[in-house]
């Protein structure tokens, strides 16, 4: 028989003294084990007390640790006080009842007239406590012998205090105290009197437990969804006791009607209607707590705050696209899209294996990643009708994605046509513990019906096998890589029994179940599936089921807390904290989210392509985007992603270099797009929407992604200090792009060198000379090139001989980077301090672009290429990239006046452009500007009327977003060795706490309030 | 009933006995042949005739009328044709376009805007200097703006083209003089185009995906996409002229007074071939830009 507690519950409301533990000298480890277990279940838990908090934190807050403290409140002072925990741990209040001097006064009167009243009418030596928050106790039995009676006293307690009232006059005993009490407090001026008794005491207060569990309706259980039939409250004195309510029927309050209320305590005198009574005290309690937790649903629940969340409510079909980027999960081994389980009219379900690329299709040469299997399907069916989300469709649905700790969830109300609904949860998760394990669990409750119901999982896409008890597909790429995924799936009945699948209907790379639904039961699909390919392992189906047979054994529970934990910890090493501005706060996190997601630390052989692993767009093909605008973020707060990635550009040289020579240059010339081979993988033309064909000229023109290279190793190095990795691989990096340069260089008859026929950043303008950009950065690279060869020449001879031998590089190539650098071509005007955009850019005609503000289309298309081409419209400004790659070698007047001059003219046809702005003019100080740039370039992936984000997340423009606040708003500058800050906050922001990873240690960087700044060590 | 069982369409051209109404004729007449619906000629005067006179006065001959059914009104024409379309579940309406006195907007008799306004149904205005040439549905320009509403309406033109199967060369106009919808789910060209040489067929699938799918456009319709610069209303004439297009279909949301609908009178204005005007649901509440980011 199933009772009203044999189900999840996400809120536990409960009183401490009596329910949860015997007396305060008692150590309930136990119990403390199992609350920690329902709170990193993100159950909501909210204990009661009628004392001081130091009770509840000696007794259970300070047992337990981590993140998901902050589930925990206490409700101590009658309702008076409720505290919750932050990330470290400590305990603030949210919410405190302050008496005003004038209650206080009456409160001690009421007290003072009551014991007065009891000593006339009785003669009976009455004590008054007066030091308590909010309330005066009134000792109806202060004697020795009960001077502090156990809860499991109660009884006689009580007969004792009737006996000794009763016995010196007052007939009505202790219901007539309560009856004097409650006279005596309206007298004395209280409106509202909360009357309460423990049995020894009479107490008279501004507050009691009803007020908190309003309180936590009110500002825990609302704002997290938490409906009251999902709440659960636990006390030991619902009944009455000498003709008065117990006081935990104070916690009955009319708006938590449709919780579920149970008594663990004894009741002599029964318990009120509609609560449960589970007699046996605080053992009984826990029981039923670790029964709660061990309940049939999803091993976790959401995390509760929405600066954490990113919603998706309802469902638009036309939006399916973008959505499933959005909430994409990765791990940077394998990334899924958020595809709905069951499908729909627009649904693009795909995952990726980052660095399986397939050679192109519809006999197109241009490698893309592998569509992999798709493991995501589940199909079910209630009496015949399938389980289905339309447009429309009555009941609720919602997807969130909680960044905190990598899960993307799914909470759906569905209602069929015959009125039966069903409530399904469903997180899904790409663990970031062990990157080859993908996992998703589906809760399904039939909430008014019971019904013939039928689930199916299946992997489609491949090559389908059964090997034991696991569904295997494999899919092979063009160039005989396969890929295997794994899966074993797992259906629980309520009370956590397996039921077995339906085996006649089991085909390779299916699972089915059909059982009897029954109402108000909770049935769960576990899904766990193991990715290998034969790029990690020799064997991969044999590698993958042999890793899922190791997690079939063990707990998914564990499984999934170690993802968390793993998120955990990036968070501890990279969050930005900004206050004041919970858009911001998102955006940069959401920003913060992806980046995580789409790096390997442990793979060097692969980069991260323009739309990490969240769609198919761009190909999986890796840009300078990488170098210029993630790398950053990995280099301050991953290094070891960092260096994964810079080590691919290492391995890639040799197509690198072989580039370079094809083109008649020297060095290394990396390809502007690239897959694992490393190989040149931009069309050499394609075809625009008006069936024009667009020759790519960034193909062979856009070289400046040889210095982003370049840059993104050196910032490395000055960041972690990794001598070994300059030696090894960073130093042949920058000494191969240096070369490049000055072959590239061309001395002109003004002695100055230029560069002709390239593309910059500025894309509008293609086959320009001396683009300013290129030529800024080449002559950084070739410094920096000669910088590298004196440092090792001079520190570490040995490795620079073998280098320089290894490369053919005698003394006189450095020594003439120097003087190339030192002679090279800026097109800065020593007049105006400005610099030209490329050569001749400042003959053009100037275009209005006012008129294309409001609009979603970049003037290239509405004016056509032509007329912007000659223009000075530019896509991004080349100049300003310069400031925000290089800003030291800038004086701040120099870049305030180029700011000036070329942000009215870029037209941010780049989604790479708008965080650029950001940063620089956050550095100058316009911050209002700033933060329209700023949440420009959150807007690329989060407006939902834009379609950007339907072929995945924009790496690029994310990673922009975060060093918008590190670099613009935060002002930090490195310079050697060293860090320093130049904060410039937007008004709305009252601060910004950054950590951040330097020369080894872990730092927490404090911004504001005002123009202060901090820098602590913090534990990793 | 057809053979598989289900009611025929019906076609109805209202005519008033005048020469420009004529021209709509042979425009039913074929898009009923393509429908295998029942063409339902009306005609709308001051007076009813006798059925022997009636086609003199309608200007048809005995094989005009043939295979169709001749209706005729009187009192208020627009109501009269109307009536005769509930009557007979019509599920298209092919008129003249300016038949009597032009509108005060000057694009269309009162007649044609009054049923444009209050038919339930599709209708397909055709301007009377196509003359009386025989009609043949080859290509169909379907100008989409990328919201949600009008791709939702296009179902009636797309049945038109698969039973055809005439191509439907969809146009979307980037236009710096359009407001911008700000219809949730709108796909309009991409604000930022990193590399053309992936955004444009990413942008392109994206586009035409939305739009099969709301839609709901049958898998072997023969469809291509063209992206046209400029003012929406001329960039749509100048190309159904230059693809030499049979039929546009632009979907419209009930409104056409001043200031409203402008695309959609420069087209009925001069378009070179008939319109078809479907009608598509208003569009959901548009919150201001800032509401329109995605909830956090």
């Amino acid at each position: 028989m199933r009772r009203a507690v044999d189900r999840p519950f996400r809120m536990l409301v409960f009183d401490w003294d009596g329910t949860a533990v015997t007396d305060r000298q008692e150590d309930p480890a136990a119990l403390r084990a199992v609350i920690g277990r329902l709170l990193r279940q993100n159950v909501a838990i909210v204990a009661v007390t009628g004392t001081h908090k130091g009770h509840l934190e000696r007794q259970l807050a300070d047992g337990l640790r981590g993140p998901h403290k902050r589930n925990l409140y206490l409700a101590t002072h009658r309702g008076s006080e409720i505290f919750s925990f932050d990330e470290e741990g400590v305990a603030s209040a949210l919410w405190h009842r302050a008496a005003s001097a004038e209650e206080d006064r009456q409160l001690t009167a009421a007290a003072e007239s009551l014991r007065d009243a009891l000593v006339r009418r009785t003669g009976l030596e009455i004590g008054v406590i007066l030091d308590r928050l909010n309330r005066r106790k009134v000792d109806l039995i202060p004697v020795p012998e009960w001077a502090d009676p156990p809860k499991s006293e109660l009884g006689p307690l009580y007969a004792a205090v009737q006996a000794r009232l009763i016995g010196s006059g007052l007939a009505g005993g202790m219901a007539d105290a309560v009856a004097i009490a409650a006279l005596a407090a309206r007298s004395a001026g209280l409106p509202d009197p909360r009357i309460t008794s423990d049995g020894k005491h009479i107490e008279i207060g501004l507050t009691d437990k009803g007020d908190a569990v309003r309180w936590v309706l009110e500002n825990v259980a609302h704002p997290r969804g938490i409906e009251p039939s999902e709440i659960l409250v636990a006390g030991d004195e619902f009944g009455s006791m000498a003709g008065l309510p117990g006081s935990d029927s104070l916690l009955i309050v009319p708006e938590a009607q449709e919780a579920v209320f149970v008594s663990v305590g004894a009741e002599p005198g029964g318990v009120p209607l509609g609560v449960l009574h589970l007699p046996g005290g605080p053992e009984r309690f826990r029981a039923l707590l670790t029964d709660l937790a061990a309940q049939t649903t999803l091993p976790v629940s959401p995390f509760p705050d929405p600066e954490w969340l990113l919603v998706e409510e309802g469902f638009n079909v036309v939006r399916e696209h973008e959505v499933e980027s959005l909430l994409a999960i990765g791990n940077g081994y394998v990334g899924t899209r958020a595809s709905l389980a069951e499908g729909s009219r627009l649904s693009a379900p795909a995952t990726f294996v980052a660095g399986v690329f397939e050679a192109g299709n519809h006999g197109r040469p241009t490698p893309e990643l592998l569509q992999a299997p798709d493991w995501l399907n589940i199909h079910g069916s209630i009496d015949g009708s399938e389980l289905r989300l339309e447009p429309g469709s009555p009941g609720t649905h919602r997807r969130i994605l909680d960044m905190r700790e990598g899960i993307l969830w799914r909470e759906w109300d569905h209602q069929d046509p015959a009125g039966r609904r069903s409530r399904i949860s469903a997180i899904r998760i790409a663990s970031l513990a062990d990157r080859h394990v993908l996992y998703q669990s589906l809760a399904f409750r039939p909430d008014n019906f019971s019904g013939d119901t039928a689930l199916e999982t299946s992997l489609e896409g491949g090559s389908a096998s059964q090997i034991g008890p696991f569904d295997v597909v494999t899919r092979t790429t063009s160039d005989g890589t396969t890929v295997a995924f794994a899966s074993w799936s797992r259906l629980l009945g309520p009370g956590a029994v397996i039921m077995h699948p339906d085996e006649q209907a089991d085909l390779p790379g299916k699972t089915s179940w059909r059982f009897r639904a029954a109402i108000g039961a909770t049935y769960r699909l576990d899904r766990t599936v193991v990715v290998r390919t034969a790029r990690d392992a020799p064997d991969p189906v044999a590698a993958a089921c042999g890793r899922l047979a190791e997690l079939m054994s063990g707990d998914v529970t564990a499984m999934v807390g170690a993802h968390r934990e793993a998120w955990y910890a990036r968070w501890r090493a990279a969050d930005v904290r900004i206050a004041g501005d919970s858009q911001a706060q998102r955006a940069v996190r959401f920003a913060g989210y992806h980046l995580s997601s789409a790096a390997n630390p442990d793979d060097d052989r692969i980069s991260i392509g323009a739309r990490g692993l969240t769609g198919a767009a761009y190909k999986g093909h890796f840009f300078w985007d990488t170098e210029v605008h993630l790398i950053p973020y990995y280099t301050l707060t991953w290094p070891e992603a960092a260096k994964a990635l810079l080590t691919f550009r290492h391995r890639t040289l040799p197509e690198a270099r072989r580039k370079a020579r094809e083109l008649g240059f020297q060095g290394a010339l990396y390809p502007w797009e690239a897959t694992t081979t490393g190989e040149e993988a931009t069309p050499p033309f394609a075809l625009g929407p008006d069936g024009r064909v667009i020759p790519i000229a960034t193909r062979n023109q856009a070289h400046h992604i040889s210095a982003a290279v370049a840059h993104a190793v050196w910032r490395y190095w000055e960041a972690t200090g990794d001598d070994r990795f300059l030696q090894d691989l960073g130093a042949e990096m920058l000494l191969e792009t240096a070369r490049f340069w000055a072959s590239r260089c061309r001395l002109g008859q003004d002695g100055q060198y230029h560069i002709d026929g390239v593309v910059g950043p500025d894309e509008y303008h293609d086959d320009v000379a001396d683009d300013a950009y290129t030529n800024g950065m080449a002559q950084w690279n070739l410094e920096t090139g000669a910088a590298v060869a004196a440092y090792l020449a001079d520190r570490c001879p040995r490795i620079w001989a073998s280098l320089a031998a290894q490369m053919d590089l005698g003394p006189a190539e450095p020594a003439r980077w120097s003087e190339v650098a030192a002679a090279m071509y800026t097109g800065q005007d020593a007049r105006t301090g400005l610099f030209e955009q490329f050569r001749g850019y400042f003959d053009l005609p100037d275009l209005e672009l006012a008129p294309f503000e409001e609009r979603l289309a970049p003037p290239d298309i509405l004016l056509g290429h032509g007329a912007v081409r000659h223009s000075r419209v530019i896509k991004q400004a080349g100049v300003l990239m310069l400031f925000f790659l290089l800003p030291e070698r800038f004086s701040r007047e120099i870049q305030e006046v180029n700011y000036g001059f070329y942000a009215p003219r870029t037209a941010h046809g780049s989604s790479l452009s708008p965080g650029v702005h950001a940063s620089v003019a956050a550095r100058l100080g316009h911050t209002d500007a700033a933060l329209r740039y700023f949440r420009q370039a959150a807007d690329i992936d989060l407006a939902n009327n834009m379609g950007n984000a339907a072929g995945g997340v924009h790496m690029a423009a994310l990673g922009s977003l975060w060093q918008a606040v590190v670099f613009g708003f935060g002002g930090l500058g490195r310079q050697g060795a060293d860090l320093s800050f130049d904060p410039r906050l937007p008004d709305a922001w009252q601060s910004v706490r950054m950590r951040l990873r330097w020369r080894g240690r872990h730092l927490e960087a404090g911004v504001g309030p005002g123009p202060s700044w901090n820098l602590r060590e913090v534990s990793p | 009933m057809t053979a598989d069982g289900a009611a025929r369409k019906s076609v109805v051209v209202p005519l008033d006995g005048s020469v420009h109404a004529l021209v709509a004729l042979p425009v039913a007449r074929a898009l009923a042949d393509t429908l295998q619906a029942v063409l339902h000629v009306v005609h709308v005067g001051e007076r009813a005739f006798p059925p022997e006179d009636l086609l003199i006065r309608l200007g048809l001959s005995p094989a005009d009328a043939a295979d169709s059914v001749v209706d005729q009104v009187t009192g208020d024409p627009a109501a009269g044709i109307l009536g005769v379309v509930a009557r007979c579940h019509g599920d298209l309406i092919v008129m003249c376009a300016v038949t009597g006195q032009p509108s005060p907007l000057g694009i269309m008799g009162p007649i044609a805007e009054e049923i444009l306004y209050e038919a339930a149904c599709p209708v397909v205005l055709v301007r009377p200097e196509r003359g009386t040439a025989p009609y043949t549905l080859g290509r169909i320009l379907l100008p989409h703006d990328g919201t949600p509403t009008s791709a939702e309406a296009i179902g009636p033109g797309a049945d038109l083209a698969r039973r055809s199967g005439a191509e439907l060369v969809v146009l979307h106009v980037a236009s710096v003089s359009a407001p911008q919808p700000e219809e949730p789910g709108t796909l309009t060209v991409p604000r930022y185009v990193d590399q053309p040489q992936h955004e444009w067929p990413a942008w392109a699938g994206e586009f035409m995906e939305r739009l099969v799918c709301l839609g709901c456009l049958p898998k072997d319709l023969a469809l291509r996409l063209e992206l046209g610069l400029g003012r929406p209303g001329e960039e749509i004439l100048r190309r159904a002229g230059a693809e030499r297009a049979d039929l546009i279909l632009l979907a419209w949301h009930g409104r056409l007074d001043h200031e409203r609908a402008p695309i959609l009178r420069a087209v009925i204005g001069s378009a070179p071939c008939p319109v078809m005007v479907l009608r598509a649901a208003p569009a959901p509440g548009v919150k201001n830009r800032s509401d329109a980011i995605m909830k956090l």
